[in-house]
């Protein structure tokens, strides 16, 4: 197997968002989508980056276990502020009759087709306004997951 | 050893490679049964004499419920009591490979203790402790994990001092792979690093399987300045670690 291979992972992870039918028009990025990350190109739009604590010996060994943080931001805009929560919504349903759960999608393979060796979603953030600068309009509302990806080293 | 994180590291209990299943190697070398023999004429104090001395590993780490291979498979429920040999190398420079010489813990002992911890959306885990029934002992790697052919080993000289009078040597063979048949393994000594008069000190059983052997030898051996493993096999390969302790 592989070591950690964090493009790929977040392309993966990109894929597999991108395949899942989401249902909504969603635009995915394994990386920034601009020079300014706090400008939304499309909505919704499923934003990956870092999160605070990766981890890369969990074990002992050449073949010890590494821990990577990602971040799974979703950004939704709207002019009316109520069509993005419910988009958001949507999107952080799951289960039965959920046709647009990125749960769903995250945790059907957890090692998004053998990428990585394991992975967890968790700690969802409830929906936050969010504005650009700390003042102004609302510029769109915003709810994110914790993955954590677990991989061996080797 | 220099002072540094503790990165590597080679875990083997019994046949079995646990490093790179392992987060955390907890050691209590140094715990004795103190019995109380106070008396009237202790002066008002509680009087203890020391009893027998006892150690234990501790490892804690990840789970892994591969059939026959994964750590939680193979120390299950029938575990407890069971006896194993271990040994845990460490590199004497933090990070480094580890090599012949680097220090060593070598020791016997039964497992008295595995739990699994599975929480929903957590990697699984698991703590296994071994408690010592013999010797506990720190030394030094004389062979490190590797897979040998019939070329064999005349391994590194290891500079270490042998037992005094009220010592012993303790060394621990684990054989974590086996694709062949006799593998044989000795530990030597001598009183120079070219081993120009080496004898034969610990003659392990002839093996053709995974497994382990722990053995011991007492006697004055402080003469001796060098110790080192030898090893042939009749056929194909096998993986094996040999460590060599002094307690």
């Amino acid at each position: 197997m592989a070591g950690l291979d964090i493009k790929a992972t977040r392309n993966a992870i990109a894929t597999v968002l991108e395949a899942a039918s989401i249902g909504q028009d969603v635009a995915v990025y394994a990386y920034s989508p601009g020079p300014d990350p706090d400008i939304v190109t499309g909505s919704p739009a499923i934003l990956i980056g870092h999160a605070p604590g990766t981890d890369y010996r969990l074990t002992f060994g050449a073949r010890g276990l590494a821990q990577l943080k990602l971040e799974i931001e979703i950004r939704c805009t709207s002019a009316d502020g109520v069509s993005a929560e419910l988009a958001l919504d949507d999107l952080l349903n799951a289960g039965t009759g959920a046709t647009s759960s990125i749960f769903d999608a995250l945790t059907a393979d957890p090692t998004f087709g053998g990428v990585v060796g394991n992975s967890e979603l968790s700690d969802p953030t409830p929906p936050r306004p969010v504005r650009p600068g700390g003042s102004g309009p609302v510029a769109y509302w915003s709810a994110s997951f914790t993955l954590t990806i677990y991989q061996p080293r080797s | 050893m220099a002072i540094g994180a503790l990165n590597n590291a080679t875990i083997l209990v019994g046949g079995f490679n646990i490093t790179n299943v392992t987060g955390t190697i907890r050691e209590t070398p140094g715990t004795s049964a103190l019995y109380d023999v106070t008396t009237f004429g202790s002066g008002g104090f509680d009087t203890n004499i020391g009893g027998t001395k006892q150690g234990m590993w501790g490892f804690d780490g990840y789970s892994d419920y591969a059939s026959t291979t994964g750590v939680s498979s193979v120390f299950n429920s029938t575990s407890p009591n069971t006896q194993y040999g271990l040994q845990i190398q460490m590199p004497s420079t933090p990070g480094a490979t580890i090599a012949a010489g680097d220090p060593a813990q070598v020791g016997r002992g039964l497992l008295n203790r595995f739990y699994s911890k599975m929480d929903v959306n957590d990697v699984g885990r698991m703590q296994m402790d071994v408690k010592s029934d013999t010797g506990f002992a720190f030394g030094k790697v004389a062979a490190v994990l590797a897979s040998r052919t019939t070329s064999g080993l005349t391994g590194t000289a290891v500079a270490m001092t042998g037992p005094t009078a009220a010592q012993k040597v303790y060394a621990a063979l684990n054989v974590t792979a086996a694709a062949g048949t006799d593998l044989a393994v000795k530990i030597q000594s001598d009183d120079n690093s070219d081993f120009s008069s080496a004898t034969d000190r610990i003659t392990f059983s002839t093996v053709s399987a995974t497994g382990w052997q722990f053995m011991s030898l007492a006697g004055d051996l402080s003469t001796e300045t060098h110790w080192r493993a030898v090893a042939t096999i009749a056929s194909v390969t096998f993986t094996f670690a040999v460590a060599i302790g002094i307690a």
